[in-house]
């Protein structure tokens, strides 16, 4: 499966990075986008359409 | 409903809004389960009935804490599967 | 056409949701925004800052004690948007 996880700018990730170490897998392709030090949002749009399942911390 | 979406509401830190959005979100004939990953659910008049609503509409409930009854209880190392049974996922 | 929700539930990612939105509707898809919680603090300017791009409603619950009222180009609503936004929508992302 193709995730996406959006890190917002003021989120402390804390058991987050739990679920999204646990989700990295050769059975899923696992994107993470931090918006503190990326914030291209066409690339964005791009990546939340493309993914099966998006998630925003 | 033939079209129903499978929702999953993550509590976080503010439960009763979590709370309060996981039974609207059952409005539009969705299958909306509630999973607590942070701290147990506090016990006041809104979160109570809440809760119980959510059991009444057979929402699902899940907590990684044991103290949360009426929960079903699922440790952090299974909630990362679990998760992606879901189409939404909505953290709160 | 695919359809993008944007729940905004804090009032501290007003630029994210302005880009996000304005870059989906440059790519050709619906955008619906609904707003609790503190959210409904930054609907005024998301209708400002956004106009046309997006189908923008929020929930009178959370706006009243924060004194929103009558925003001009949102819907005041309840829960019900948020639930129909879900329905409807293809990916939600939460700011």
């Amino acid at each position: 499966m193709k995730i996406l996880h959006i890190i917002k700018e003021f989120t402390e990730t804390g058991n987050v990075d739990t679920i999204i170490e646990d989700q990295e897998g050769p059975e899923n392709e696992v994107t993470v986008v931090r918006l503190k030090q990326d914030k291209d949002y066409d690339k964005l749009v791009d990546l939340i359409f493309s993914s099966e399942q998006v998630y925003t911390w | 409903m033939a079209d129903a979406k499978k929702i999953a509401v993550i509590i976080r830190d503010r439960q009763d809004e979590a709370l309060r959005m996981a039974v609207g979100l059952t409005l539009e004939g969705d299958e909306v389960t509630v999973i607590n990953i942070g701290d147990p659910i506090e016990h006041h008049g809104d979160n109570d009935l809440n809760v119980e609503t959510l059991g009444d509409l057979e929402c699902g409930r899940i907590s990684v804490n044991e103290a949360d009854e009426g929960f079903e209880h699922m440790t952090m190392q299974n909630l990362p599967q679990k998760l992606l049974e879901f189409d939404h996922v909505v953290p709160y | 056409m695919s359809k993008l929700g944007i729940l905004v539930n804090s009032d501290k990612y007003l630029e994210d949701v302005v880009g996000l939105a304005r870059a989906a509707k440059a790519k050709g898809h619906d955008v619906t925004i609904f707003g609790m919680d503190d959210g409904t603090l930054l609907i005024a300017d998301i209708c400002n800052q956004l106009g046309e791009t997006a189908e923008v409603s929020y929930c009178e619950h959370s706006a009243g004690p924060r004194g929103v009222s009558d925003v001009e180009g949102a819907k005041s609503g309840s829960q019900y948007q948020n639930a129909v936004m879900m329905h409807e929508v293809d990916k939600v992302v939460v700011f």
